[in-house]
């Protein structure tokens, strides 16, 4: 093809992954947009799932996609570059929720309580806390936010982004195995993270109807 | 008496001086030239380096600081390191068109944080990196090469230049014509080593999942294992030998019928976790145990 | 059939989500409100999360990023101010660049040539369509060369020596190879190693442009 055709495809934002790859190892300055463009809001949404802030968010999108162009020439195309690109982006977030906790959060290291030594919570005497049909964008949100780091890492790439157990094993580093391990215990930690929300909002609609009930007398 | 005494040894220590002062008269001067700059930086810089010819030492340290020295004694030798934001550049700039190789010679000793990445370019010489966790692209057309302690993905492109590393555990690529390539205690979960006349060994751990490609044309590919390694094992050479060691089963997976005239191994030793491939033109395949 | 107790489901609840049945989880879930609950539970935070949108940043994010860029040097090639010398051995770069070119249709050809050929199995065949695409490159990369010649001829240093040294053995290889490839021009592996060879000698070539001479 043609350096003018190419331009002006380069121009339309039309042109394909490879190309612009091979061009922005080249330096050239609107493959590194294209690259941008195709990407900068799936890392994006994966950085504020991850953070729950959206300054945080932009500001590890932007360090995901800084690290990106400085270490593009390493890239060889062993891996899609989408998955590569998410495992720099991944490893971004961690390392700033590591300073944040001031430990090491690695996938293998998290414990959990022994949640499987009787049945399934039941509450008694309660209103019907089952949560299907009810969880709200927000309430999830701040659910999310409250799991480790490894456990949110796997429920954001898998539940929400919606890849793969191999991708996630390629882009975490773990073992298929892990990711399913570990993305069933994000979501057994958020579902006991709802209900307990889910329990504190009826406890403060109780003790908000007998103040206003006695206001009432 | 006393006086022609003192007046002996005052003339004893006027012809030490006096040969002294000879000396270095006639002594060549050498022009020693030297560098030293320090950088502050924040997470994750870059370092680059072009040298052409050289010694070169790089390790890390707990400062936010890039530190470079450098030494050189020709005076057709400029050293040049600058910082550009979060990135360190260091040159080494030829001054006049007509330089020998010894001219060339430009010893530096880089200190950097241990997150920082590098890309390196020094034609011939030596070249000496320990305990980096960035990613590292290494080119070197003469030079040997030596990492310990690397735990990012490291990239080596070398023509004749003998690269070996230790303790590594980031992923690690090589590339040579006719260096030879040894990989020894290392912790890595995807390794490519390609050589064409240069020989291989390969000494370290078998991660679960990992993934391990040997190739070259002639000269011997060594493999190393221990009886609790876990593998995936296809090794060919087309007109070389293949000598195994490991007690394997037939794999579990389909893989491609070899040409029958080569000799080809294949199987399983133990679960199979990892993979290997290896590959070899004419040159001898070993995988033996470890002593 | 073993009756599955709570503390089993438990256990299985992963891969039942995973999209695994058995007929002892079947049947236990039939009988249990709170195993059902949990599952409900479990599909309706996957729901929940895979309706999360796409988010937007704000439009400022990329030009703080082109201009980190920018000042990093990142958006031109870095030159070292040693190779602006030799700016002559830039007539060689298109010569390697169209050996570059044609490699990659050789491989592509070479290494998606079996589908044509494996019902003929007509070694001869093979053969004409290796030699046909080989050659032009063969003569592409002796031509860069001849203009390498006076650069490695001028200089004699280890690094000199060492270019010179790695192009004979390349040359070794790639007359190995072709050997091979004419011997068994079927065999992928054979042919796989000649376009490594090719290669090789293309990516030394460069090399040799690139180092001026030193």
């Amino acid at each position: 093809m043609g350096i003018v055709a190419r331009t002006r495809r380069i121009e339309n934002g039309e042109l394909p992954e490879a190309d612009a790859i091979r061009l922005a190892q080249q330096g050239d300055a609107p493959a590194f947009e294209r690259l941008y463009q195709l990407h900068y809001r799936r890392v994006y949404s994966l950085c504020l799932r991850m953070v729950g802030n959206t300054a945080e968010a932009e500001d590890l999108t932007q360090e995901a996609f800084l690290q990106l162009f400085r270490k593009i020439s390493t890239f060889r195309g062993e891996s899609a570059f989408s998955t590569w690109l998410h495992r720099l982006a991944v490893n971004v977030v961690l390392m700033r929720l590591r300073k944040k906790t001031g430990s090491e959060t690695s996938l293998e290291e998290v414990t959990e309580p022994d949640e499987e030594s009787g049945g399934p919570r039941r509450d008694f005497g309660g209103p019907d806390l089952g949560l299907s049909g009810s969880i709200d964008r927000v309430n999830l949100q701040r659910a999310i936010d409250q799991l480790p780091a490894g456990y949110k890492a796997v429920f954001v790439l898998h539940d929400v982004q919606g890849y793969e157990h191999n991708e996630i094993a390629n882009i975490m580093g773990c073992s298929i195995g892990n990711s399913k391990s570990q993305l069933h215990k994000a979501r057994m930690r958020l579902r006991d993270l709802l209900h307990e929300a889910e329990r504190q909002r009826a406890r403060e609609e109780r003790e908000a109807f007998k103040h206003d009930a006695a206001g009432e007398d | 008496m006393q006086l022609s005494s003192i007046s002996s040894s005052h003339a004893r220590g006027l012809l030490a001086g006096a040969a002294a002062l000879l000396l270095l008269a006639v002594s060549p001067v050498f022009a020693q030239r030297h560098l030293e700059k320090q950088f502050t930086v924040l997470a994750h810089p870059l370092v680059t380096l072009h040298n052409p010819s050289g010694k070169v030492i790089i390790s890390s340290w707990d400062k936010p600081t890039v530190k470079v020295v450098a030494d050189h004694d020709s005076p057709k030798i400029a050293v040049e390191a600058q910082q550009v934001d979060n990135r360190v550049d260091v040159v080494t700039h030829l001054l006049s068109d007509n330089i020998s190789p010894s001219e060339l010679h430009t010893n530096y000793v880089i200190t950097v944080p241990e997150d920082a990445e590098l890309q390196i370019h020094s034609d011939s010489g030596s070249l000496n990196i320990s305990n980096i966790l960035g990613d590292m692209t290494v080119e070197t057309i003469a030079a040997g090469i030596e990492a310990e302690n690397i735990g990012g993905y490291l990239v080596v492109q070398t023509v004749g230049g003998a690269f070996q590393c230790m303790r590594c555990t980031g992923r690690i690529e090589v590339h040579s014509i006719s260096g030879d390539i040894r990989l020894i205690d290392d912790h890595s979960s995807n390794i490519f080593a390609q050589t064409s006349t240069g020989s291989i060994l390969l000494d370290g751990d078998f991660l679960a999942n990992g993934i391990y490609r040997l190739k070259n044309y002639s000269g011997p590919i060594n493999v190393r294992f221990s009886p609790g390694d876990s593998f995936d094992v296809e090794a060919t050479s087309l007109y070389g030998k293949v000598d195994n060691q490991a007690k394997l089963v037939p794999p579990r997976h389909a893989r491609r019928r070899p040409p029958h005239f080569a000799q080809t191994l294949f199987g399983s030793f133990n679960q199979g976790r990892a993979k290997l491939e290896i590959s070899s033109f004419n040159g001898i395949i070993n995988i033996h145990k470890r002593d | 059939m073993a009756p599955m107790h709570c503390r089993e489901f438990l256990q299985f609840a992963a891969d039942w989500m995973e999209g695994r049945r058995t007929p002892a989880a079947v049947s236990h879930l039939t009988g249990c409100s709170g195993c059902r609950a949990l599952l409900a539970d479990l599909e309706a935070i996957r729901r929940a999360a895979a309706l999360f949108p796409e988010e937007q940043p704000s439009p400022r994010l990329w030009p703080a990023i082109k201009a980190q860029l920018h000042a990093e040097g990142l958006l031109r090639a870095p030159r070292p101010a040693w190779r602006e010398r030799f700016a002559a051995f830039g007539a060689l770069r298109p010569a390697l660049a169209g050996a570059y070119l044609s490699l990659i249709i050789v491989g592509a050809m070479l290494l998606g040539a079996n589908s044509k050929f494996s019902r003929a199995n007509d070694r001869a065949l093979w053969f004409q369509s290796t030699e046909r695409t080989v050659v032009p490159l063969a003569v592409e990369l002796r031509s860069a060369e001849k203009k390498t010649m006076p650069v490695l001829q001028s200089e004699d240093n280890d690094v000199t020596a060492t270019l010179n040294r790695n192009l004979a053995i390349v040359d070794n290889m790639i007359s190995l190879c072709e050997k091979g490839v004419r011997q068994h021009p079927q065999n992928e592996m054979m042919r796989d190693y000649l376009y490594s060879a090719y290669q090789q000698k293309a990516d030394l070539l460069a090399t040799v442009a690139d180092s001026e001479g030193r």
